[in-house]
């Protein structure tokens, strides 16, 4: 846990130029561990890992994909949460949530890996994003948004 | 879409039971409350080891249903 920005001069970090989607980062998005353990007891192949662009959103609790990019890694749900958006006019809407592996890679430099995490699908992709990098990683991170040197640094 | 329509019945059912674990994890397949975790990834392991390949529902105990926010516009199929 980190509590400065002096401590996350220790961190592992990434840095990336805000783009005119914002802080966006490609992220690898593949079959939780414990799914790919399940796949290869059953005799059965593990669908190939993808690479989305990932809006880093700090208004989201947690981490979405776009629901065509879901599909390709062909994972049920396993959870189901519930949601409030713009969208639901103030009520709620209950969607399902999927088990999945996170990969930021950092360059060269190895990347910061997640196991297995809850998602939510959305439709993303018209706004031209695959994913939304929500509080729940983010949690685990720090985030520096440089605006005026339209940079930004996520240290992990 | 698949759901876990029955999971989630059985999670209601036995809630009040439950309560005493909150925060914590339970994994449920069908009817079977099968087991309660300190975290996710435990509970997810003991899924996919015990059920494999089939439906099952692992969720964050909780008295009230918690709410995930967004502020961007989303939709749902």
């Amino acid at each position: 846990m980190c509590h400065s920005l002096q401590e996350n001069c220790h961190l592992p970090s990434i840095n990336l130029q805000l783009t005119i989607y914002g802080p966006i980062i490609e992220i690898v998005v593949g079959t939780s561990q414990p799914r790919q353990e399940a796949l290869i007891a059953a005799g059965q192949v593990i669908p190939p890992s993808k690479i989305g662009k990932f809006l880093i959103d700090t208004g989201a609790s947690c981490t979405c994909i776009d629901i065509d990019l879901m599909e390709s890694l062909e994972i049920p749900p396993s959870g189901s949460t519930t949601i409030q958006t713009p969208s639901t006019n103030g009520g709620l809407h209950t969607c399902n949530l999927y088990d999945v592996m996170l990969f930021i890679p950092n360059f060269g430099n190895g990347g910061y890996r997640i196991e297995a995490l809850p998602i939510v699908e959305t439709h993303l992709s018209s706004q031209g994003i695959n994913g939304l990098l929500g509080r729940d990683v983010l949690d685990k991170c720090a985030l520096n948004y440089n605006g005026s040197a339209q940079m930004y640094t996520l240290s992990y | 879409m698949e759901n876990l329509n029955k999971e989630l019945d059985t999670y209601a059912l036995n809630l009040p039971s439950l309560i005493a674990s909150a925060g914590k994890f339970v994994v449920i397949s069908g009817e079977n409350v099968a087991g309660i975790f300190d975290t996710y990834n435990d509970g997810l392991k003991f899924a996919y080891k015990e059920f494999g390949l089939n439906p099952f529902l692992i969720k964050k105990i909780s008295p009230s249903e918690h709410v995930s926010f967004f502020t961007r516009e989303l939709s749902f199929a």
